[in-house]
């Protein structure tokens, strides 16, 4: 598992005109989980530096401030001593919860596995992508960049563990360790506060010298389990890879609607377009992670003095595309101008259509439009008319001989699909669907016999009647054919659980197929 | 060594014996010979003659609507002392649900309008005369739908088998049905109130892809409608070596040959006169003690019929 993190409460360098609360994302991408725990910038007005606080400490500061020597878990009073000019916003966790969730609709253009790590976390499982988006470092630069774009700062981390990564982000790593020993090796130098253990068993770990959770790894476990109890010890086991890890994934709401209060007010229409930003990258994601299409979406807009405008979006084929969302914006933003200041941002999805199902070429490098039909030609071009056949289904009750090798020209002029059944194979009988085997072998292979029962890897146990097939004396002694067969199928189960097909003629047991 | 040999023999034909005094005693009871046009592989002779062979306690021949062979089965089996029994197989015409069929009155006696045909499904029959009067029924029911049919056809609906039709619910017949791979309950029914006491559901297990599943379905089958399991063989030849010429005819038939006649055939040589063992080993026992019964109901002898003699 992969964990891409990043990191809350670290001010980005971008000044954005708007703010919201603060949400860190921890994202799993890809065949692992990959945590990014992407703290929400907090904004200030262009002239002065800002600090979000929470009980009179500030939490996060943004690049200025901390230039300033401002810096987190700082006393508000010290924070104003050093930069007097210094704008405070309390912390709002219901603002943050409500990024998150937006940065989680967001992040389901990168995998349709996401979940939130609260209160500032996104994983993101991304093994199962990383062909798609070409390896971890691109995914890893696309969510960055995403979430800078927004106007996140992220610690990130890419690890097996999804805890694992989400300790790595939270320590600000930003590496991507894809296999277990390297994340385990960056985990035992992690300090023990990462993990945000209960007070009482950081003291004890205190008291005990225990510095890094290498050294727990160290110890003994139950002499340790005995001492600070069992659940950081799993905790361990989990980011380290010994217990699975499943995580809850992140349900995609079933209407899109999603608003931001602006921190500032805004009274230019164009300055919108930057906030509308997020929430149009909020919609993509969504729709994406849905996988639909909207045909219309509205954007309502609270002013100062509490009438709306609404700002209806029509897009003239259903589309999905947050660059085509954005461009549309701009051009309705352009010649719209603000009654009155805006303090309150909604987007919502008014007409969603259900994504149109198209399957991707097996032969990824197939431009599209180019599928087996044309694969077929090209082989036959290279390979010769006759090299080339399909499968075919023959009516023939020896096993052997139901299926047979047809000319592929029939293909090359209709759909593929249509081909099979082929209709110059005798109609096959609807009522005629006995259990074969998926897999035949090519020729039947003799089976030892042990006081009476075959034997393949182990007595086996006939777990069927016996079907009789008796076919094919007309070809017998003709070269090549299975000519005239005369035996009794069983399927049959040996003591590793193998199912297999085999049956018994005058002379010995034979194997013919397997099952499973 | 040679009294070893001896023992060894002695050994061996008294276990044969045993095995021969276990098994089941049996009766066939559907059967065809070549009078079933390309569809019976044997002569009635030669069946009567295999039967005897595997010691079967009486033979049945059941034609597909006709009789025309069983003057020679019931000599061949009067010579060697088997009980021979005559009989019939016959399916039911396809109708269609409103229950008003057109007669043709051009063809012969139109059929008896039913009002109470609303299934559609079509039933194989076999009727077995069980005295002197069970054959002239027989013989009017295969009149009756040969007449309405051009020649080597016939034509029998569900109507001509009701009481109040002149072949007349074919009385002092006993009747098999063959039911489809996928009977119906009211099929069941509907057989078992025309035919009270005198009709069984033929189970025929000739070694398929799943024989288990078919009992079990025709089981539940007999318990739903309560009709009896008779075992039953759907013979087409006397002996397996007869399969290539049973091939052969089926091809025929479909007038095509045997490389393409695919599924059209049968997939086994088990159409035949089997030994008791065999069949021992494939029915459960009642459905085998059912023939014997069949075999004692029926007491019709073709010796029975005396037609009156004309003197110059």
């Amino acid at each position: 598992m992969l964990s891409l993190e990043a990191l809350s409460l670290r001010p980005s360098p971008s000044t954005i005109d708007s703010t919201a609360g603060i949400g860190t994302t921890k994202a799993t991408v890809g065949a692992s989980a990959t945590e990014a725990k992407a703290g929400a910038n907090t904004i200030e007005p262009k002239a002065g530096t800002s600090a979000v606080v929470s009980r009179g400490r500030v939490l996060a500061c943004d690049r200025l401030a901390s230039e300033a020597g401002v810096s987190a878990g700082q006393k508000l009073s010290t924070a104003l001593g050093l930069q007097p000019g210094l704008a405070v916003f309390e912390r709002d966790a219901l603002r943050e919860s409500a990024a998150l969730m937006h940065l989680a609709c967001w992040a389901g253009r990168f995998t349709p596995t996401v979940s939130m790590s609260p209160p500032a976390g996104l994983l993101l499982e991304i093994g199962g992508c990383l062909r798609l988006f070409g390896g971890v470092a691109v995914i890893v630069e696309a969510v960055l960049n995403g979430c800078a774009e927004q106007g996140y700062s992220t610690g990130w981390a890419v690890a097996p563990s999804p805890l694992g990564a989400r300790w790595l982000a939270q320590a600000g790593a930003g590496d991507i360790h894809a296999e277990l020993p390297a994340m385990q090796s960056a985990l035992a130098v992690l300090p023990c506060c990462i993990p945000g253990w209960p007070g009482e068993v950081e003291d004890r770990l205190n008291a005990f010298g225990l510095k890094r959770l290498g050294d727990l790894r160290a110890l003994p476990g139950a002499s340790l389990r005995r001492r600070i109890g069992n659940g950081p010890l799993d905790d361990l086991a989990r980011a380290w890879g010994d217990f699975p890890d499943p995580q809850k994934p992140f349900i995609f709401p079933d209407s899109f609607a999603c608003d931001i209060e602006l921190p500032a007010r805004i009274e230019h229409a164009e300055a919108l377009a930057f906030v509308g930003q997020r929430l149009f990258a909020a919609l993509a994601g969504w729709l994406h992670g849905r996988q639909l299409l909207v045909r219309a979406c509205t954007l309502l807009m609270t002013h100062d003095d509490a009438t709306q405008t609404a700002l209806e979006l029509r897009f003239a084929e259903p589309a999905a595309d947050e660059g085509r969302f954005l461009r549309l914006l701009r051009e309705h933003l352009s010649r719209l101008t603000l009654a009155a200041p805006v303090e309150i941002l909604r987007l919502q999805a008014d007409e969603v259509v259900n994504k149109p199902g198209a399957s991707a070429p097996l032969f990824d490098q197939a431009p599209p439009g180019e599928g087996v039909p044309a694969c077929l030609e090209r082989l036959r071009a290279r390979l010769g008319e006759a090299a080339v056949q399909v499968l075919g289904q023959q009516a023939d009750y020896r096993p052997e001989c139901a299926t047979r090798s047809l000319d592929v020209a029939p293909t090359l002029t209709r759909n593929f699909a249509h081909f099979l059944p082929s209709t110059a194979v005798v109609a096959v009988n609807a009522a005629c669907k006995p259990q074969r085997p998926l897999w035949l072998l090519p020729k039947p292979q003799v089976l030892a016999e042990r006081s009476g029962t075959p034997q393949w890897h182990g007595p086996l146990k006939l777990l069927s009647g016996a079907e009789r097939l008796e076919s094919g004396w007309w070809d017998q002694g003709e070269k090549g054919m299975a000519g005239d067969v005369r035996r009794d199928y069983f399927v049959a189960c040996n003591p590793a659980g193998q199912w297999i097909w085999i049956f018994r003629d005058a002379d010995a047991w034979y194997l013919h197929g397997l099952f499973s | 060594m040679d009294l070893d040999f001896q023992g060894c023999r002695c050994l061996v034909s008294a276990w044969s014996v045993q095995l021969i005094m276990d098994l089941p005693d049996y009766a066939e009871v559907h059967c065809l010979s070549n009078f079933t046009f390309l569809r019976g592989a044997s002569h009635p002779e030669e069946l009567v003659k295999q039967a005897v062979a595997q010691g079967y306690t009486a033979l049945a021949l059941t034609d597909e609507c006709s009789l025309a062979g069983v003057v020679r089965a019931h000599l061949a089996a009067k010579a060697a002392g088997l009980k021979f029994i005559v009989g019939s197989e016959m399916t039911t015409a396809m109708e269609s649900t409103t229950g008003s069929r057109t007669i043709e009155s051009t063809a012969g006696p139109g059929p008896i309008n039913s009002t109470t045909a609303r299934t559609v499904n079509r039933l194989k029959l076999a009727f077995l005369a069980s005295n002197r009067h069970g054959y002239g029924n027989l013989s009017a029911l295969i009149t009756l739908a040969r007449r309405r049919a051009g020649k080597g056809e016939y034509t029998l609906y569900r109507g001509d088998l009701e009481s109040f039709a002149p072949s007349g619910g074919v009385p002092d017949c006993l009747v098999l049905w063959m039911p489809a791979e996928m009977p119906s309950v009211a099929d069941a029914v509907w057989l078992a109130e025309r035919f009270p006491g005198r009709v069984w559901i033929a189970v025929e297990l000739h070694a398929g892809p799943d024989d288990a599943t078919r009992l079990e379905v025709l089981q539940a089958l007999s318990e739903a409608s309560g009709l009896p399991l008779l075992a039953t063989g759907d013979v087409h030849m006397h002996a397996r070596a007869r399969r290539p010429l049973q091939d052969v005819l089926t091809a025929l038939r479909l007038k095509t040959t045997v490389f393409d006649a695919g599924y059209a055939l049968f997939p086994n040589g088990e159409r035949h006169l089997r030994t008791r063992l065999r069949l021992s080993r494939l029915y459960p026992p009642s459905s085998l003690a059912e023939t014997l019964k069949i075999a004692a109901r029926c007491q019709f002898s073709l010796d029975e019929p005396q037609y009156i003699r004309y003197n110059k």
